[in-house]
């Protein structure tokens, strides 16, 4: 029965991002001066807009960007004098957006290291494994084990590759019924159906005894409101909350049903696919952000975490002839103040939240220590910050998982085989260092 | 019991280290990230030193307890050695950082007709230069000509913190888990003031981190190589006072002299004065009764 829902629901949860006219239509009516792609002048007016993000280079699940001129909080040494002040301000807003990631990261991390360690539904090995990794892990063969786990992410692989493929395919011969219908589907899967697993399994765990019309109508609430933050309109704290929460809810089905070496191989393999996917002339996702480049169209908005979007407005267009002084300047002012809030704000793509929340998962499944978890945690924020500062300098759409993903998996190792013990003796004697 | 011992010993050893950050750190997001790498900073030095801990261990025999023992105390003060070394990295990167950020800062005037240029239009220059300064000064606080010391002294002692508190999680928090299951402490003849001696020493230690990385940047800036040899014979010295546990009256207070003395001097060479405390009293006194 698992193994169906977790079919059906595919994969293509994942890859896909959920676009919604929706959304658009509410940044018709709010926000008359936010543009997609070409930086244009804003249809002059003092007030600051409150506007829902753009996204200009916004990407995909994976790859993060902004769109913002912002130089990352260590680099400094390049700026060159006509940005002086620009880059000033910029770097405080830089660091603001970087800690605007860390805040949903972290609670994302916290919400799938506290489930795990509390409910043990998802650290029990069970027989049932998902269609993508068929091959089964011998415990007692060390080769064997290998091959099999090595098949098994070549096989989670290409069915990721193929999905994007067809994403790509779908979205260049815009069949974009076909992807809402399946966003939705996907979605509407993950609000109700895990969420009523995962509710079901922390009853059990504390024994809370309860009945059915409850439980029903706090998963039907729970989904509708869900389905309403995420495809549609909501406050946007509350959206964030829903993205920061299904993010969870996958990483947990994914620690669970992946099997143990598979799943490392698998973060790994997923980096390396990131990367070419993303930097590639030819790659997939690349093709996808620059297909809606052409088209001026955002990107799928709605399964992109974005940070913060109550700023502002287009830049000013510095090559029309026609502006008046006064509009030119206020534009120039408002550029001075606010460049780097273009599109409101620093988007990650979901996946990258919850291959982050599966290696910490897995680092806290093994073995009860914690220390291995805390450095895995801060391996991955410092690899995001780092992603962060290459945005900065590169300024277009970017894998995230990569070098978080590398420093994540080599504290991992490390940390579990060589600081384990080495802190486990001090603490014995009661040394400190 | 348990409960108890867990919140009891949790509030002891992160307590000061939490108000710190919630009052100094979490307002700022750059310090934020400073306070982050220099606990990944931290990390790298404790991953290398057990690296090498490690690679003793198992070159050597692991029948011998005397010999194992030898090189675990090897492994601790290399280890302090290590993360001095890092420490100087992370002030060498701040530094880096800071000098590039005052750098920037410092050309107001030609940036300006510069941009004059690229815009081709001679724009209300003035109303532009302040409104930058303004969103600049709304950001950093203050706008004197000592912007790049202070942030950098404020910067190193973040960076301290973070160095303090990643030690003391590292400490502290299997610990604390532990504590919180079934148990009798040192029902094999050990003390039984495990779990609260720890508590002390890692408080003492996210302390102590916090003021060497304001000394270390007092002596480096000011090419004073005693303090810089100071605070790393301290360091040296604490592992070593820890090497006598659990003859607990030998570790712990003489740490906490040491916190004290360490806390002491960081203040004042920080710029801190005895005026300064005085004016603070007062001025809180002031304010309670107006108020």
């Amino acid at each position: 029965m698992r193994l169906l829902q977790l079919w059906a629901f595919g994969f293509c949860h994942l890859l896909f991002m959920n676009t919604s006219d929706s959304e658009e239509d509410s940044y018709n009516e709010r926000s008359a001066l936010v543009q997609c792609e070409s930086p244009t002048i804003p249809s002059y007016n003092q007030d600051h807009d409150m506007s829902l993000p753009q996204e200009t280079d916004t990407k995909r699940r994976r790859p993060v960007s902004s769109g913002l001129d912002e130089p990352g909080p260590v680099e400094r040494e390049r700026a060159s004098t006509p940005d002086g002040e620009e880059e000033e301000l910029t770097l405080k807003y830089g660091a603001k957006h970087v800690i605007m990631l860390f805040i949903p990261v972290t609670l994302c991390m916290v919400v799938v290291v506290a489930t795990i360690k509390s409910v043990s539904f998802y650290t029990e090995k069970t027989s049932q494994r998902l269609i993508y990794t068929p091959f089964e892990e011998d415990p007692n063969s060390v080769g064997q084990r290998l091959l099999n786990s090595l098949l098994n992410t070549m096989v989670m692989i290409s069915v990721i590759v193929v999905m994007t493929i067809i994403l790509v395919v779908l979205y260049k011969y815009r069949c974009y019924k076909f992807i809402h219908g399946w966003l939705i589907l996907s979605s509407l899967m993950l609000l109700f159906w895990f969420s009523f697993m995962y509710l079901g399994e922390v009853f059990k765990t504390y024994n809370v005894a309860m009945d059915y019309p409850t439980l029903v109508m706090i998963i039907w609430n729970f989904g509708v409101v869900g389905m309403i933050c995420i495809h549609w309109k909501g406050p946007l704290r509350l959206q964030q909350a829903y993205l920061i929460v299904i993010s969870a809810l996958m990483a947990l089905i994914f620690i669970k049903y992946l099997p143990e070496w598979s799943a490392w191989v698998i973060l790994g393999a997923i980096s390396i696919y990131d990367l070419i996917a993303v930097l590639c002339p030819k790659g997939p996702l690349r093709m996808l952000v620059e297909t809606a480049q052409e088209r001026n169209e955002p990107i799928f908005p709605a399964l992109i975490y974005s940070s913060a979007m109550v700023w502002m407005v287009g830049m000013a267009d510095s090559s029309n002839p026609d502006s008046g002084e006064l509009h030119f300047t206020s534009c120039h002012m408002l550029k001075c103040l606010l460049v780097g809030f273009l599109t409101g704000g620093v988007k990650l793509g979901l996946g990258d939240f919850i291959f982050y929340s599966v290696l910490v998962g897995k680092a806290a499944t093994t073995g009860g220590d914690w220390n291995t978890t805390l450095a895995c945690f801060v391996a991955i924020l410092i690899g995001l910050c780092l992603t962060l500062l290459l945005l900065a300098i590169f300024k277009k759409a970017l894998p995230a998982l990569p070098i978080s993903i590398t420093f994540g998996l080599v504290f991992y190792f490390s940390t579990d085989n060589l600081v384990r013990p080495f802190m486990d003796s001090l603490a014995a004697h009661q040394y400190y260092i | 019991m348990t409960l108890a011992v867990f919140f009891g010993c949790a509030f002891i050893a992160f307590g000061p280290a939490f108000a710190l950050f919630v009052f100094t750190v979490a307002k700022d997001p750059l310090r934020v990230i400073i306070l982050i790498a220099g606990a990944f900073f931290w990390l790298l030095s404790l991953l290398l030193s057990s690296l090498v801990w490690f690679i003793a261990i198992k070159a050597s025999n692991s029948q011998d307890l005397t010999l194992q023992r030898g090189l675990l105390i090897f492994g601790v003060f290399f280890s302090v050695l290590l993360q001095e070394v890092f420490r100087f990295a992370y002030y060498r990167l701040l530094r880096k950082a800071t000098e590039g950020l005052a750098a920037i800062s410092d050309d107001d005037g030609s940036a300006i007709s510069v941009r004059q240029m690229a815009y081709g239009k001679l724009c209300l220059c003035s109303a532009e230069n302040s409104l930058v300064l303004l969103g600049f000064m709304l950001h950093s606080g203050s706008l004197d000509g000592r912007f790049d010391q202070m942030s950098l002294c404020v910067s190193c002692a973040v960076a301290g913190l973070g160095f303090g508190i990643m030690s003391g999680a590292f400490s502290m928090i299997n610990i604390l888990s532990d504590s919180l299951g079934p148990g009798t402490v040192g029902i094999f003849g050990d003390s039984q003031y495990y779990f609260i001696i720890t508590a002390l020493m890692t408080l003492a230690l996210t302390l102590l981190h916090t003021f060497w990385g304001v000394l270390f940047f007092e002596g480096c800036e000011k090419s004073r190589w005693w303090v810089i040899a100071a605070v790393v014979s301290l360091h040296l010295l604490v592992a070593g006072l820890s090497l006598l546990n659990p003859l607990y009256e030998g570790s712990l207070p003489p740490v906490y002299g040491i916190t004290l003395l360490m806390g002491v001097w960081a203040f004042f060479s920080s710029g801190g004065s005895l005026h300064s405390l005085n004016a603070l009293c007062t001025r809180r006194k002031a304010e309670g009764e107006s108020s």
